[in-house]
């Protein structure tokens, strides 16, 4: 792909975004209802964590503040799979209904297309929400303030991103090998983002392998050690999130090339 | 006809109780979604796992929290996950989803009350669902997270009628819920925000103890506590004797409070019908 093709391709993909954008506001009144229902959806960890720590003061050397920057990270890389690439949990159901034929002709990456068709104003919410709770955390919590604090947080959010896009879209392909996968394993591995919005070493054994290896660790935790410079030598794992990333998105698109050749079409 | 074949007869004879037969077909139609059922327990779960640790972390520094020891928190956060699944994702979205698609013009011509056949309908899944994912739950529980069982068969009892009676209070505000369909066709935003008010306020997210002032007034004088942190303390005996007395007996009061709510809001809602297409 050329440089000119490239622009193109990315240009088209916003304009479907907002189009989809466009078409969720349009329900003005539905579109708002779903927006506070996300918001108070997460809003029970943060309440969890207020009710908390009015009990402690800290949590294994984590403050509420530094939980606060912790969850705050986390709802931002929940926040952007939602509003740029939503479309992986239409998969089952376009590929069952033949949607997916239209998207294999078109003029356009298919695994781009099938991104941008649905855009989730669950996203809008979790934006709103990460951004209040990290701002809060980052104003009370003592940040070791550098000149890579900003660039850090943003690789991080970016890079987690990258991470839930490609866990969503590996889980959801079940659909190209067995046509009667149904929500239940992808929904599964999704939700499990919650171990991420806790310090990793409040788990012990088998389950921070787990969570560490899933990687959910990669969303926020290390990131987080760097920022709040603490921990032992894991906190240069931190600087691993962008690899992870890579990988995760590797494995994705590796994936998607043997399911896509595997898609036989409905029969129409 | 040979007799043998009138012997063979197995359907039902006299009639049965109305709800009781839709409640029956709830009940069948939940054990043909498996999938649902393993997620709804799996997530569940999630929580409990996530809770779990963290209270774990907290008690190593101290003994005991507004009363709580280690061993009756691990025992409260278990079971309230469990109650609290006990009416579930499902049912509420079906409620709406009756009113979002119409299915609702049926209902009324039927000769049921609509609020009591909703409540059948959710007792039919609740045992499916809900049952088996508190049994599972409490065998989990019991095997792994070292929750203790409850101190005698008496509290037993208290807490099966305390749980009955939370099921009742849980039901009637999701069917008063489910009547906002009426005004939104979002039913998403609706349950996403049902879930996480009852979640909170029921004292599954924490007990209702431990919460700070300003959020102990309001969740001690709402109904919602009677879906978990009622049951969960009579499990415990935090709550006995006289107070559990008291305690069922205001169970009891919100549910006929909330039932006459619920008729009215529905004579309100019954109004503002209007099926699309036909």
């Amino acid at each position: 792909m050329g440089h000119g093709r490239v622009r193109q391709v990315l240009r088209t993909y916003v304009r479907m975004q907002l189009a989809q954008l466009q078409s969720g506001m349009s329900h003005r009144g539905d579109f708002w209802v779903t927006i506070v229902g996300v918001i108070l959806q997460q809003s029970v960890s943060l309440v969890f964590l207020w009710v908390f720590f009015s009990q402690v003061t800290e949590l294994g050397g984590w403050s509420v503040w530094d939980m606060a920057i912790l969850q705050g990270l986390v709802l931002l890389t929940m926040a952007f799979p939602d509003l740029v690439g939503d479309g992986s949990w239409q998969l089952r159901f376009d590929v069952n209904q033949g949607n997916f034929d239209r998207v294999l002709v078109r003029p356009m990456p298919p695994v781009m297309q099938q991104a941008a068709s649905r855009t989730a104003g669950a996203g809008v919410g979790n934006l709103l929400l990460g951004t209040v709770a990290l701002g809060i955390g980052l104003s009370h919590a003592a940040v070791a303030w550098a000149w890579w604090s900003i660039p850090l947080m943003v690789l991080a959010v970016l890079s987690g991103t990258v991470i839930q896009l490609s866990i969503n879209l590996i889980t959801n392909m079940g659909v190209f090998w067995d046509p009667g996968a149904n929500t239940a394993i992808p929904t599964l591995v999704s939700r499990m983002r919650e171990f991420a919005k806790f310090p990793l070493t409040i788990y012990d054994g088998a389950l921070r392998i787990f969570v560490t290896i899933l990687p959910l660790s990669f969303l926020a935790y290390f990131p987080s050690l760097l920022l709040l410079d603490r921990g032992g030598p894991e906190r240069w794992l931190g600087l691993a999130s962008p690899l992870v990333a890579l990988l995760l998105a590797s494995i994705a698109a590796v994936l998607w090339r043997i399911g896509v050749n595997k898609y036989q079409g409905v029969g129409h | 006809m040979s007799t043998d074949l009138v012997r063979g007869w197995v359907g039902r004879t006299r009639p049965i109780n109305k709800y009781v037969s839709l409640a029956t077909i709830s009940f069948r139609q939940a054990i043909n979604y498996r999938a649902a059922l393993f997620v709804n327990i799996s997530l569940t779960f999630l929580w409990v796992i996530v809770v779990y640790h963290l209270w774990r972390a907290a008690y190593a520094g101290r003994p005991l929290f507004a009363g709580y020891t280690w061993e009756d928190m691990r025992t409260y956060v278990v079971l309230a996950y469990g109650i609290n699944a006990l009416v579930g994702w499902r049912i509420g979205s079906l409620m709406m989803s009756t009113i979002r698609t119409g299915e609702i013009a049926i209902d009324m011509v039927r000769p049921l009350d609509y609020c009591g056949s909703q409540l059948a309908r959710s007792a039919g899944y609740s045992v499916v669902e809900g049952m088996l994912g508190m049994a599972l739950t409490l065998v989990v529980g019991i095997l792994f997270l070292g929750i203790r069982p409850p101190h005698s068969a008496g509290e037993a009892a208290l807490f099966i009628l305390s749980l009955l009676l939370g099921f009742l209070i849980k039901s009637l505000l999701v069917f008063c819920i489910s009547l906002i369909m009426f005004w939104t066709t979002n039913g998403f935003g609706v349950m996403l925000a049902q879930e996480a008010v009852i979640q909170v306020l029921s004292g599954a997210l924490v007990p209702i103890a431990l919460m700070p002032e300003a959020l102990r007034v309001v969740a001690s004088v709402l109904p919602m506590r009677g879906i978990v942190a009622t049951p969960v303390n009579i499990y415990l005996g935090h709550s006995s004797g006289t107070d559990a007395a008291l305690q069922l007996g205001l169970q009891a009061l919100w549910v006929v409070v909330l039932a006459v709510l619920a008729s009215l809001a529905w004579r309100r809602a019954f109004r503002r019908v209007e099926i699309q297409g036909g």
